[in-house]
């Protein structure tokens, strides 16, 4: 009814978010799905079908790096975290959002 | 970079990595949910609903880490092996196509690489060892023999070579084994020729250099059926050309040099000779020193070419030399257009032994559309598909080369017991690694390029209309591949078929061909004169032929200084008065009874007569062919030539007579321009054709009864003369067409195997369609369609298939022949007849092959076809 689905707009943030997320200190993958809907006010929701790819694609470019850990609740999981160049990257991305959504501002402001 | 290897390697050993990871988050939202207040099954449950498919997100990401190749391929194999198993007839198809194309081709490479690709067996560290060579004027491409003053001036290159030994080949060597003379084959070798080869004599001893005593060295198959392999054969004596020699050894069993067939070893002792530049006589042999390479011996040999000319200014300037090692010899003096056929044929086969298994693999590939939608939906990539389809088609690639061996084993059996059966104790054609390669690359290929059909094919836009649907719908574009497919094969077996045919052709041809004699009752004597008596020769063969007419059974008696059929080999030099342009016609010896004696008519001008001899004025005859070449017109008669002969070439010849063509270069050819000398007046500057005449002689018994009169006739007037072969004429021209039989036999099994494939093809593709058209074929049963209308219907849809491959092969065997004939001499444009035999024979195997699936049609019962899916 009506209700558009932001999946798609956030797929191609999804790294920039992870990024920013990690940005604090590690965390593993359950955490980071919260903690952008909590965040995000449940306006954006992390699918776990995006967001382990995303995770693992990350890791391959370099930007993250994982290690097996333990949480609060003694469950093993993998956590990750930001590597010198996810750092660079997280600032690359940053940039490139604000620019790109600048000019999608601009356009519905003038049009 | 190493960062993305080291991940991989990672995943690679925790497979279950990604898994895990998984799993812990569902862990964790299950926990989660338990803490809102679910209890703690449906909290799972809830999780689980949340969570999504595990599998696609893990296969994904495993998509991502994976070593492909590796984790992915036995996963494939597995299911591939199953697959395999389900569809069995189908499979097999493609197995036994490759098997038999691979099988046929592994036979004929095992033959080529043995005979020509590999030293010959017992030669030690071949790669080092070289052959020289002196390249005739304008003929740089040819080999011949080199004269004994090159040799001599090789040997003194020591810093090149370590060594350079010489082997001459005797003619017209005669061995007394027991009471008459035998012709043997024999060669004469300096006393280093073993050591050079790093061969060591099976028994007894080599030649010891500087030795004079009169001793020979025997082969092992002489020693063999002579001697029994007795070990007392050292020793004995024999006669050899009037010589009583001591054997003081015995050859290895595989020995062999520049040729087989070798009976008997001399010594050679060059330093005792003093032959010129011209004798061009000795083959040899030089091993590189280590460190020398091959273009470091070749640039050595222009400044040897200049040593030897400075030296013996006689030498003919333009003749050059040449090195080459020892296998590149062996193939530059290969016969080609044979083998290139029979390459040719089997390379067909073998492609339509690929056609075969890229329309199964198509097939295959159309009944499970719905599967490879399914897996494509959830999750599987693109990649991952085609590399099932590949893991499945290297599987049938390797079934296939595995039941190869058997095949290749077969076809050599056949192949050595009909045509090479001297062979093997020669040539080494035990396989070697690169046999094995061979046939691993080539199905490895085939495994590839006919994956790469179905594979190619796929698109996932089919996948998604192909979920919708069911499988009763066939997507039209790739069962027309199939089709296409089919068609191809049919044409290319007719194209096969009809290339034989034409070779068959070729041989029933040449059994009607009058070779331009009478071959009735006429014998043949083949003698070989050594080179030390052809002061003699003419004497000689004067003699016998006046001894043999008297002979018991002997109507009469001629002679021709070459072999029957083949004087056109001989061929010499002429000047004719008022022509500018080279004349060479063949040139042939002959007494005066020889026209008379094979009944070669004279059609102008007069006969030969005894008193054409040296006194009386120079005649010659000449044959049709050469009348009408050089006189086209008028009558050659009374005009005159001149033999480009040292010491004649002023002598003018007048021409006498003209008598009818004989074929004298073989039954194949056309008959050549000849020139008929009489014996008594043949150039002595020739002299050397002479030491091989024929004796023809016109019976009226049967050759077996006069063979042992004429061996002591001529064992009378020269004791040790050997007597070469005693055959009747008729039995020669057999022989002749035999070995044109044998090559348009040679084919048969593979034309058969040809067939077979196509047969399979045209099968497949129908068998396929009917059990696709299982539903569609039901309704129309229903409905009321005849079942007989049904079966014309599968039947003519085969009948269609084979038509238009065959309209295609018989424009494609047509364009074939016609270029081969061109290339290949003896290669007969197909006739019509041949077109037609092969057209029905496709379009009846075609008509066989659909027969089957037609006839299945008989036993759907519709109520079961319209449930089927």
């Amino acid at each position: 009814m009506g209700k558009s689905n932001p999946g798609e707009l956030l797929q191609g943030t999804l790294p920039l978010l992870v990024l920013r997320i990690l940005y604090p200190g590690p965390n593993h993958g359950f955490a980071i799905a919260r903690r952008i809907q909590a965040l995000s006010k449940d306006v954006l929701r992390a699918e776990e079908g995006s967001l382990y790819p995303a995770l693992h694609k990350m890791e391959l470019e370099g930007w993250i790096e994982s290690e097996w850990g333990v949480t609060e609740n003694n469950r093993r999981a993998k956590y990750y975290r930001l590597t010198a160049r996810g750092r660079k990257q997280l600032k690359h991305e940053t940039e490139r959002w604000h620019s790109i959504s600048g000019a999608i501002e601009t356009i519905l402001m003038e049009a | 970079m190493f960062r993305k290897l080291r991940l991989r390697l990672r995943a690679l050993f925790h497979r279950n990595d990604i898994g895990d990871e998984l799993r812990s988050h569902l862990e964790q939202l299950t926990d989660e949910l338990m803490a809102q207040g679910l209890p703690p099954q449906e909290a799972q449950i809830a999780a689980r609903r949340q969570f999504g498919n595990t599998a696609g997100i893990g296969e994904q990401s495993r998509d991502l880490f994976s070593f492909r190749l590796l984790e992915d391929c036995a996963r494939d194999l597995h299911y591939a092996v199953r697959m395999l198993r389900k569809t069995s007839l189908l499979s097999m198809v493609a197995i036994i196509s490759l098997a038999l194309g691979i099988g046929v081709n592994t036979a004929v490479w095992i033959i080529y690489n043995g005979a020509l690709l590999r030293p010959p067996p017992l030669y030690h560290d071949s790669a080092r060892l070289v052959t020289i060579w002196e390249t005739p004027p304008q003929e740089p491409g040819r080999l011949r023999p080199v004269a004994a003053p090159v040799e001599e001036a090789l040997r003194q290159n020591t810093d090149i070579f370590g060594g350079v030994a010489a082997v001459r080949v005797l003619s017209g060597v005669s061995a007394r084994f027991e009471s008459y003379p035998e012709a043997v084959s024999a060669k004469s070798i300096t006393s280093n020729l073993l050591p050079l080869l790093g061969v060591e004599p099976r028994l007894g001893r080599n030649f010891r250099e500087g030795e004079t005593d009169a001793t020979v060295v025997l082969s092992h198959r002489l020693w063999k059926t002579r001697y029994d392999s007795s070990e007392d054969a050292l020793g004995q004596t024999i006669v050899i050309g009037g010589v009583a020699r001591t054997v003081i050894g015995v050859m290895p069993e595989r020995f062999w040099f520049a040729d087989t067939g070798t009976a008997l070893w001399l010594p050679l002792r060059l330093d005792a000779e003093h032959s010129g530049p011209e004798q061009r006589d000795l083959l040899t042999v030089a091993r590189l020193l280590p460190g020398v390479t091959i273009e470091q011996a070749r640039s050595r040999m222009e400044g040897i070419l200049a040593q030897v000319s400075g030296r013996y200014p006689e030498r003919n300037p333009d003749w050059g030399i040449r090195l080459e090692d020892l296998i590149g010899a062996r193939r530059l003096q290969a016969d080609s257009p044979g083998v290139l056929l029979v390459a040719g044929g089997v390379c067909l086969v073998l492609l339509i032994a690929c056609v075969n298994v890229a329309s199964v693999m198509v097939g295959r590939s159309i009944g499970r559309e719905k599967e490879t939608a399914v897996r494509a939906a959830l999750g599987a990539g693109r990649l991952r598909l085609v590399s099932q389809f590949f893991t499945e088609s290297l599987l049938i690639a390797a079934a296939g080369a595995i039941l190869a061996v058997p095949v290749t084993w077969a076809m050599l059996a056949f192949l050595f017991s009909r045509f090479l059966a001297d062979f093997p104790i020669f040539y080494d054609f035990t396989p070697d690694f690169r046999v094995i390669a061979f046939i691993a690359g080539i199905a490895l290929l085939t495994g590839i390029v006919s994956g790469l059909a179905p594979a190619l094919s796929q698109s996932k836009a089919d996948a998604g209309r192909a979920l919708q649907q069911s499988s009763r719908t066939i997507t039209p574009h790739r069962q027309r591949l199939r089709r296409v497919l089919v068609v191809l094969e049919v044409g290319l077996t007719l194209t096969l078929i009809v290339a034989a045919g034409a070779g068959w052709e070729s041989y029933r041809e040449l059994m009607v061909r009058d070779p331009g004699f009478d071959t009735r009752n006429l014998l043949s004597v083949r003698l070989t004169i050594p080179a030390e008596k052809s002061a003699g020769a003419t004497a000689f063969t004067e003699e016998s032929l006046r001894q043999l007419r008297t002979a018991h059974g002997v109507l009469s008696a001629g002679a021709i200084g070459a072999p029957p059929f083949w004087e056109g080999r001989m061929q010499c030099p002429v000047r004719i008065p008022g022509h500018t342009d080279a004349v060479v016609p063949a040139c042939s010896a002959v007494n005066p009874d020889y026209f008379h004696t094979l009944g070669i008519p004279l059609l102008r001008g007069r006969a030969i007569s005894p008193q054409d001899d040296e006194q009386a004025a120079q005649a010659v005859w000449i044959n049709e062919s050469m009348a009408r070449r050089f006189w086209p017109g008028e009558d050659p008669v009374g005009q005159y030539l001149a033999l480009e002969a040292e010491g004649d070439a002023d002598r003018l010849r007048q021409i006498a007579g003209i008598v009818r063509n004989t074929h004298n270069r073989g039954i194949m050819h056309d008959p050549i321009p000849a020139l008929y000398i009489p014996l008594q007046q043949y150039p002595a500057a020739w002299s050397d054709s002479l030491l091989r005449p024929t004796i023809m002689l016109r019976t009226a018994v049967s050759a077996d009864q006069l063979a042992p009169d004429i061996r002591s006739i001529i064992a009378r007037i020269e004791p040790d003369q050997a007597v070469g072969n005693i055959a009747p004429v008729a039995s020669i021209l057999q022989t002749a067409a035999d070995e044109v039989l044998a090559s348009a036999v040679i084919p048969m099994p593979v034309i058969a195997i040809g067939l077979l494939l196509s047969a399979l093809g045209v099968y497949g593709v129908l068998a396929f369609a009917v059990s696709q058209r299982t539903h569609e074929i039901g309704i129309r049963i229903a409905l009321g369609a005849s079942r007989g209308s049904l079966i014309k219907l599968i039947l003519g849809e085969g009948l269609r298939l084979a038509g238009i491959g065959t309209a295609f092969g018989i424009v494609a065997a047509f364009a074939l022949t016609r270029t081969l004939s061109g290339l290949i001499v003896p290669f007969e444009s197909a006739q019509t007849a041949v077109f037609v035999t092969a057209a029905f024979l496709l379009l009846a195997v075609g008509a066989v092959a659909s027969y089957f699936p037609a006839r299945r049609v008989l036993r759907i019962h519709p109520s079961d076809a319209l449930r089927h899916e």
